[in-house]
């Protein structure tokens, strides 16, 4: 598998509000968290976007050329807002 | 009851009617003026001599009781009538202007004879209807109307008054009003009320609502004493003591609290449309905007748009627009429509699924599979794969051979990916791969909790853009509808990259059509669709998907015209399917 060449630091968004909330060399980010497989090609993310609403928040994972690497849907833990009533 | 309280009777034929257009006994309706002391008498006096009578009504209620003395017919009927006021403003001798309330389902009927006004007020009042030109055009249809309104109508409960009788039946309903209040304050306000409005103004979380959030719960707890707010005071008090509340942080109890006002609380719509076709502003609007709002607070029987005739009463409740010049109005209308409530829907989508639209779909036999890394995040394990059949389409779900649920870590199951994966537009379809069932969490969780804040936050499923999908182990159960929407939603984006490209979604060029829709239909679909363009463009597609080939999907086809347009074409697209 193919790997591009890291530009070295990811930016972090929240995507509610538009501000960066961090920016991290990639010594400091899970390998996981790197590059994205795409094809046969793992391709770099340098932009993470997060966006909230409720019990869910969306990840989206953006390479060199601001494409969407990945989507990661997260839910929170038992959350609702009533019991029906 | 002293004379002070006792109610007044004067000297008319205020007969009501039973059901049906019959009047009932005379002698039951027949007011005197016995037990005049009243601090209404100078507005009697003036009513008697033709001059105006201004009854500002700090409460929206009137009510009527026959005195002991002139027993009904049927003296077990607590003919009992009240008077709600919207429509007694235009009397030119009395004003009455209660505040305007959505609480009390107000009922506007217009027939040849006239028009009636109907409410139910109060554990005693069912029904009341006013200026009928003639008495007897008590009308099946509004009968009828009213029954709708409310199911536990009997015959008893329904009266009328003719219209030439509502100056004096004001006065004297206003008067045993205030008697009757004070004869039974001490009865309607037991402790209950009292404990559960001290509990409820002690909430940090009450504190912190906005306003109006703050003003609907004091009225319903602090309100008079009637069988609706009775037994929406009995729920509210259930509510606080659920432990799902009580275990919540003070925002989780504010989010809480509003969310069960909204599920109590619902707007008349001949109220709200009332309300704005009384707005000068309304008719500023661009022709477009005012078939925006038109669409938005929906016919009576839409529960689609039942939220959004919340959001716009409470719009006009809180901002007084009606105090406003033609052109504030104009442009905070359109405001709102254009930044609708963050964190709300503008349509009511709860409760639709993808069933209507899943397809049949073909399962293989499980074999093994290649114990390979599966991607950078699975370990090396025994794996078992199945391959999935759709239509031309066919594709693999891969998951560890042995079992990876334990308690509290649901894992969907090979057919529950299958029937989500039928249930996608096959344009969607196409675009995946292979879906991998992971064994562990997503890796990345503690880094995006570090980063992001709440470790209650765990990947339910991801997307690559090369057509893989992962799912996780899920903490709420993993039932169908939200396997369903998550992998409608997230494919969404891949398509809409796939469409319209990369870049900025503000400016990209290739963002232009669907930025053209949002801007023709105006309103989002949720609150989470407009923090992005490519978050509008997946929620639309989810809502799109769901409502397909139901009843709700041509009242959604108008309130989003050019997205659904838009959505037609780009799912007609031929697309070549992923490779295996």
């Amino acid at each position: 598998m193919q790997r591009g060449t890291h530009p070295g630091t990811i930016v972090y968004v929240d995507g509610t509000t538009g501000a960066v909330v961090d920016e991290l060399p990639i010594s400091q980010v899970p390998e996981a968290g790197r590059f994205v497989a795409v094809g046969d090609t793992l391709v770099p993310v340098v932009r993470v976007v997060a966006m909230r609403t409720g019990a869910r928040r969306c990840i989206y994972e953006y390479g060199p050329q601001d494409e969407l690497l990945r989507a990661t849907e997260q839910h929170a833990a038992n959350r609702s807002t009533g019991p029906g009533r | 009851m002293s004379d002070a309280t006792r109610p007044i009777r004067p000297a008319t034929d205020a007969a009501p009617l039973a059901s049906g257009g019959e009047p009932t006994s005379a002698a039951a309706a027949q007011p005197t003026t016995q037990g005049s002391a009243s601090i209404y008498s100078d507005h009697i006096e003036r009513a008697k001599q033709g001059k105006a009578v201004n009854l500002v009504a700090p409460r929206k209620a009137v009510h009527l009781q026959p005195a002991p003395a002139a027993p009904s017919s049927d003296p077990t009927l607590p003919a009992r009538i009240a008077l709600w006021g919207e429509r007694l403003d235009t009397h030119p001798d009395v004003f009455l202007l209660p505040p305007r309330s959505n609480t009390e389902a107000p009922l506007q009927c217009s027939t040849a004879q006239g028009t009636y006004v109907a409410a139910m007020i109060g554990p005693e009042l069912r029904a009341v209807a006013l200026e009928p030109k003639n008495r007897a055009s008590l009308t099946a249809e509004l009968e009828a109307r009213l029954r709708r309104a409310n199911p536990e109508l009997v015959d008893a409960d329904i009266r009328l008054v003719a219209a030439d009788l509502h100056k004096t039946a004001l006065l004297v309903l206003r008067q045993w009003s205030d008697a009757q209040l004070l004869e039974n304050r001490a009865r309607l306000e037991d402790t209950g009320p009292r404990v559960l409005a001290a509990t409820l103004r002690a909430l940090p979380a009450f504190q912190a609502l906005p306003p109006w959030y703050q003003r609907r719960l004091a009225a319903v707890v602090e309100g008079p004493t009637n069988r609706r707010l009775a037994d929406a005071r009995e729920r509210l008090a259930e509510h606080l003591q659920w432990d799902g509340f009580r275990t919540a942080s003070p925002e989780g109890q504010a989010i809480s609290l509003m969310a069960w006002l909204r599920r109590t609380e619902q707007p008349s719509v001949t109220a709200l449309a009332a309300d704005l076709s009384a707005l000068p502003g309304v008719a500023a609007l661009p022709e477009d905007t005012r078939t925006r709002l038109r669409l938005l607070i929906g016919g009576p029987e839409s529960a689609l748009c039942a939220d959004a005739r919340w959001e716009l009463f409470m719009f006009l409740d809180d901002t007084r627009l009606a105090s406003l010049s033609t052109a504030d109005q104009a442009s905070r209308l359109a405001a709102w429509l254009r930044d609708y409530p963050p964190g709300h829907a503008p349509v009511n989508t709860k409760g639709h699924t993808f069933d209507s639209r899943r397809q049949s779909f073909g399962l293989s036999p499980v074999v093994a599979a290649d114990p390979a890394p599966l991607g950078l995040k699975q370990a090396t394990v025994d794996c078992v794969s199945q391959t999935v059949t759709l239509g031309a389409h066919t594709l693999r779900v891969i998951r560890p051979a042995v079992g990876v649920e334990t308690p509290g870590r649901f894992v969907a199951t090979t057919e529950m990916l299958a029937a989500a994966l039928a249930a996608l537009p096959p344009a969607l379809a196409s675009l995946v791969r292979v879906v991998y069932v992971e064994q562990d969490d997503d890796p990345m969780n503690a880094h995006n909790a570090a980063i992001y804040g709440d470790p209650t936050f765990r990947a339910f499923m991801s997307v690559n853009a090369d057509g893989v999908v992962r799912c996780y182990p899920g903490m709420n159960g993993s039932e169908q509808t939200r396997i369903d929407g998550a992998m409608t939603h997230e494919l969404g984006h891949l398509l809409a990259g796939s469409v319209f490209g990369g870049g900025d979604y503000d400016t990209a060029p290739g963002w232009q059509p669907w930025r053209d829709a949002i801007t023709a239909d105006q309103v989002a679909v949720s609150g989470y669709a407009r923090h992005t363009k490519s978050e509008d463009f997946a929620e639309t597609l989810e809502l799109y998907r769901a409502v397909q080939g139901t009843a709700d999907e041509a009242e959604l086809r108008q309130i989003f015209k050019a997205r659904f347009a838009l959505l037609d074409e780009i799912l007609a697209r031929p697309r070549r399917p992923a490779p295996p």
